[in-house]
């Protein structure tokens, strides 16, 4: 809401400064955004008059005028033809800026010829206007030195204001300055509601069809009027508020709009019949509206219609056909209150932004039907002449009723702040409520323009906006009486593997939680598709926490860095219940740790780097990783042959491994792409200790032994399971098994491997003999024999 | 072969002197093996004193063994010369250029969001706030009806809520737009004494200079018997000065419109805006950094709690808004690109 100081001393009398009333808008909540101060942009120009102007005598289109200015007598050259001797003018003296041409002024010479300033045409003041090829040309009576704004009229501030949608009522000038004068910045000059000349009965009759949507519908018939344009005052006001001038009567309404919140209406009385009737739209009807935009009405839009058809859609938009033009003669005013729901789902449902739906869906003030149409109908007779019938009335306002109780303490208790009681009755009654003072206990009834007041607390907020909301004061927490932990174990295993993971060398990202439905289809069929996505590539919530860093890791390999190892932890979406919205930690690695580099121990990341990454993550979250089956059951979107799932039982922690290069290629990622997904879900709380005490180290001071195998295995055969096989030969004394190569070819068969693995053992007791060892190395051999391994 | 005390003497000279001038180990051992072995000259020279008379072996035999011994400690220690000659000369040889650049670990960190979040909770749980969650599909129940946000109210429209579409039960699940619901989910499932801090992803169909339209939020709220403005205040003044990092802040109430809350209450914080780097704290411009107010009485009665026994506060800001305030952040929407220049520019090392 822009509200020019000019308009608002037409309400408010007042001798606060600007910054005064700046201030004391935020104190009352309604927050300032901007101010236009033409006076901090222009104040600087000031008028000057011409003494004398002389050709000169190195230019033909250029005259050395005398100027007399404030500062004293300058020369200036000047190439405006209409410089001359005896003019006022615009004068800019060197090191003022000009906004209209973006530059500031300096001394200097023009042809040889001092020029100490600058004489402005009104565009290079950034004014609207005319050059007419000319400086401006300032009346006779502007006095040297006088600011030019203040010749021109135009030095009127304009203070844009975020009204909230709880405060319809100041969605006109005159409810700001009233909320001004009750915070006691000036006194609110008496509203004037004209006595009306009523000479005759309106042709037009009303009536009300569905009372809950239109309780109130109020007219006057102005017959034998000559539209012609508003005044200045009233066009310069449309203009500061951003609204195009049209001709008198339309204007006027829009006036009331911006001055009382009061929107209305104004058709050709000629051009509707004459039964108006405020009712539901019935389907299939439809209107051209006045933005030439031919609306379908469905059957919970209130519409004004004659007794053929619609022709406004009422509280948003008039009918184009209805208008008021310049060839009208006769003009019916219409005044009404509609029920603010039914403008709010009309005017969404039809996507029609005005001023009237503005105000009406956030609530105007019922009392003012009435009033608001004799102040329209007066200016409209002043201004375009013609004849008022007597007022046409349907329904009643829908006055609110309702009182509310405001106890003693309330205030305090709510805000911390002790303020008389009286002096509490004094702001309520000051905003225009009514009350009744039962000593510990005032009973309120609000007043019409404001709809936002529903209960106690809402008179609370009105009694300290008004006393003034920096006199609360800081008050300590109280105590509590029982303390719980700030974080779940849950989050606190999650915070400390996110840093876990930032400490391993993987950088965290944070992204959309949407994707491209293309690209989420590539790890789900089960997709929740937005109903209103933002753009086509953020529609589909991600089934896979990979889908944003790859996103990611596609644009990095554009810029041209292929080495990333990112990790991100966030929610992924099966489905709307909150259970199926798990959370995951994912990785991504492309590339390796470095680009080439001189020591050369550089390579690329493998599925073993992403494997070691999990199991690591894992373990810091507690989850039993020994027992951990590791399963070639990743989802399809990873390579078949280089994956896996981390399970135990049938429950999932984690799969890893390469992405599947389709994926990879729909990604536009050139080279393997390593990846892994925690469940952070899934995996359970590690059973709470019940000491601090850790179990006891196991050094013994009996050396181990450590003997070396090679098996030869079907390819098949998992290294997983040749080690339990070994694992299984003898559980007391091996207390290590190492793999030290894996190796194919040579002279092995095409499906076979060889991995060959150290032992450890450790004896606990006494020194293991000859014997015992040939005993537990016949087992291990006899072990692996049974998964089909054969010793080397 | 007769034995004389110059024979002995003349082969300690001699030997003294190869010792002395021998410059190789093997030359060395040699020279022990020629003098010391078993058919060296020291052997046998006394070779010679089993066929002595007692006298002669009382002269010869001191004499002899010392000879050996001193010939012994002699060639040790030439031994360990040239042993120390050897290493140097290899030390030498060995040099490594110290210049040369290691091998680059990849430095982690987490996302200034992490980063942030993590502070405030930190800071909150200082004042026994606990940290609370909630999913981020929500009903328009739970982000909207519950918080005193009615279906056609303008309020809700200012949410620009993204939706799913509409369910068989009529229901329209949506994205929140703000983790108040996780408010109403506390409320739902708690008793007061309530205090907690429920920071999150939230999302609104906006997108420009400074709008994403995933965003993150933290709430917070407190529902006890006699919870008013001043202590608010106090919160706020106490979470500012510690995030911040300084030791004084003024902050500015300004009346505002908040449904689920009454009365409601912008928040600014002083500042200093004249040099590049913004100030909080000092100067004299003011910056708005949060929404709150007390509880609105319905909101309570939605959510199962008496208003006429408790009342509360709550607040809300944007986590990625304190990262760019504290932290300098430019962009808004950098932050959820991972770029890794960026990432690795403004991620926080954890350790």
């Amino acid at each position: 809401m822009k509200l020019p100081l000019s308009r608002l001393y037409d309400f408010l009398e007042t001798n606060a400064s600007l910054q005064e009333i700046i201030d004391q808008l935020n104190n009352l909540g309604l927050e300032v955004e901007d101010v236009d101060n033409p006076e901090d942009k222009l104040g600087h120009f000031t008028v000057g008059k011409i003494i004398a102007a002389e050709p000169h005598p190195n230019a033909d289109r250029l005259q050395i005028c005398q100027v007399d200015t404030k500062e004293g007598k300058v020369q200036i050259i000047c190439g405006a033809p209409n410089a001359r001797a005896g003019l006022n003018v615009c004068v800019s003296l060197p090191g003022m800026y000009i906004p209209g041409l973006d530059i500031t002024i300096k001394k200097g010479k023009i042809r040889d010829i001092e020029s100490c300033g600058m004489l402005c045409s009104i565009t290079e003041l950034g004014l609207e206007g005319e050059d007419n090829d000319g400086i401006m040309e300032l009346p006779e009576t502007a006095k040297v030195g006088e600011k030019v704004i203040d010749v021109l009229g135009v030095n009127d501030p304009v203070i844009d204001i975020s009204i909230t949608p709880n405060r319809p009522d100041a969605l006109g000038v005159y409810g700001i300055a009233h909320d001004l004068a009750a915070a006691g910045l000036g006194t609110l000059k008496q509203l004037e509601i004209p006595q009306l000349k009523t000479s005759f009965d309106s042709p037009i009759s009303l009536s009300l069809e569905h009372p809950e949507s239109c309780s109130h519908f109020v007219g006057y018939y102005i017959k034998g009027v000559q539209v012609c344009d508003a005044p200045d005052h009233i066009t310069h006001f449309l203009k500061a508020m951003g609204c195009k001038s049209i001709n008198a009567p339309v204007d006027i309404t829009n006036y009331m709009a911006y001055s009382y919140a009061r929107p209305l209406h104004v058709f050709d009385a000629d051009k509707i019949g004459t039964k108006l009737c405020a009712r539901l739209a019935q389907a299939g009807e439809s209107l051209e509206a006045l933005d030439e935009e031919t609306y379908q009405l469905q059957d919970n839009d209130i519409v004004i219609a004659d007794e053929n058809a619609p022709q406004a859609i009422a509280g948003v938009m008039g009918g184009l056909k209805s208008g008021v033009y310049e060839t009208t003669t006769n003009i019916f005013l219409e005044s009404a209150y509609f029920n603010p729901d039914y403008i709010a789902a009309t005017g969404r449902r039809l996507n029609i932004i005005s001023d009237a739906r503005y105000r009406f869906e956030r609530g105007i003030s019922p009392a003012f039907a009435e009033d608001g149409a004799k102040i329209a109908a007066q200016m409209i007779v002043d201004i375009c002449g013609g004849e008022i019938s007597h007022v046409v009335v349907a329904g009643k306002p829908p006055l609110p009723d309702t009182a509310y109780h405001l106890s003693h303490n309330t205030v305090q208790k709510l805000t911390g702040v002790e303020i008389d009681f009286t002096k509490q009755e004094e702001i309520l009654r000051n905003l225009g409520f009514t009350i009744i003072n039962q000593g510990k206990k005032l009973i309120c009834v609000p007043p019409a323009n404001r709809p936002d007041i529903k209960g106690e607390a809402d008179l609370v907020e009105e009694i300290i906006r008004i006393y003034g909301i920096n006199h609360v004061a800081a008050q300590p927490l109280p105590a509590l009486g029982k303390k719980q932990p700030a974080l779940t174990p849950q989050q606190k295993r999650i915070e400390r593997v996110r840093n876990y993971a930032a400490s391993r060398g993987l950088l965290e990202a944070v992204t959309y939680s949407f994707t491209e439905q293309s690209k989420a289809a590539l790890f789900s069929d089960n997709l929740l598709d937005l109903a209103n996505p933002i753009s086509t590539d953020l529609s589909t919530m991600r089934p896979s926490i990979l889908c944003g860093l790859l996103s990611a890791v596609s644009r990095n390999h554009a810029q041209g860095f292929k080495n990333n190892a990112l990790f991100e932890i966030g929610r992924v979406f099966h489905g709307i219940s909150e259970y199926q919205q798990p959370r995951y930690l994912g990785i991504v690695k492309t590339g390796g740790k470095s680009d080439s580099h001189w020591l050369a121990i550089q390579s690329d990341y493998t599925i073993y780097d992403l494997k070691a990454d999990v199991l690591a993550l894992l373990d810091n979250m507690g989850a039993p990783i020994t027992g951990l089956n590791i399963v070639p059951e990743a989802p399809s979107y990873y390579h078949p042959k280089r994956s896996g799932a981390m399970k135990l039982g049938k429950e999932t922690y984690a799969t890893f491994g390469e992405l599947h290069p389709k994926i990879a290629k729909a990604f536009d990622i050139s080279g393997r792409v390593m990846v892994a997904e925690i469940s952070l879900d899934t995996i359970p709380m590690p059973k709470v200790k019940k000491s601090t005490a850790l179990p006891k180290a196991k050094i013994h001071s009996l050396q181990s032994v450590t003997r070396d195998f090679a098996f030869v295995l079907d390819q098949s055969v998992s290294a997983e399971t040749l080690l339990r096989a070994v694992r299984k030969s003898d559980k007391k004394l091996i207390t290590d098994i190492s793999i030290f190569d894996v190796f194919t070819g040579g002279n092995l068969k095409e499906t076979e491997k060889s991995i060959a693995l150290r032992v450890t053992l450790q004896p606990t007791d006494k020194s293991l003999t000859d014997a015992e060892l040939s005993s537990i190395m016949d087992n291990i051999i006899s072990e692996v024999s049974k998964v089909g391994g054969v010793l080397r | 072969m007769s034995l004389s005390p110059d024979i002995i003497s003349d082969l300690k000279n001699r030997l003294v002197t190869q010792i002395n001038t021998i410059d190789d180990e093997q030359a060395l051992e040699d020279l022990r093996v020629s003098a010391l072995g078993k058919k060296g000259e020291i052997s046998d020279l006394m070779k010679n004193l089993g066929k002595m008379s007692v006298e002669d072996k009382k002269f010869y035999g001191p004499l002899l063994n010392g000879l050996k011994s001193e010939i012994a400690t002699l060639i040790d220690a030439r031994k360990e010369v040239l042993s120390d000659i050897a290493l140097d000369k290899r030390l030498e040889t060995e040099g490594l250029d110290i210049t040369l650049p290691c091998f680059p670990e990849p430095v982690g960190g987490i996302h200034p969001v992490s980063k942030v979040t993590q502070e405030v909770i930190d800071i909150f749980a200082e004042l026994d706030f606990q940290y609370a969650e909630g999913p981020e599909i929500e009903s328009e129940d739970y982000n909207f009806t519950k918080l005193n946000i009615p279906e056609n109210h303008p309020a809700r429209q200012m949410h620009d809520t993204f939706y799913f579409p509409q369910q068989e039960d009529g229901t329209r699940p949506l994205l929140r737009t703000h983790t108040s619901p996780v408010q109403v989910r506390t409320m739902l499932n708690s008793k007061p004494p309530i205090r907690i801090i429920a920071p999150g992803k939230t999302y609104r169909c906006d997108s420009d200079m400074t709008h994403t339209p995933m965003f993150h939020q933290v709430e917070g709220l407190v529902i006890e018997k006699d919870i008013n403005l001043g202590h608010l205040r106090y919160t706020l003044e106490f979470f500012c000065k510690k995030f911040f990092e300084i030791d004084n802040v003024e902050l500015r109430f300004r009346p505002s419109f908040f449904p689920f809350t009454e009365p409601s209450i912008e928040v600014d914080v002083k500042c200093d805006r004249s040099k590049d780097i913004l100030k909080i704290g000092e100067g004299n411009d003011w910056l708005e950094i949060l929404g709150s107010g007390m509880v609105h009485p319905n909101v309570l009665e939605n959510c199962g709690i008496d208003p006429k026994e408790y009342q509360g506060f709550a607040f809300g800001m944007g986590i990625d808004r304190l990262a760019m305030l504290k932290y300098g952040m430019p962009d808004l929407r950098a932050f959820f690109d991972a770029d890794i220049r960026w990432v690795s520019h403004y991620n926080f090392s954890v350790l």
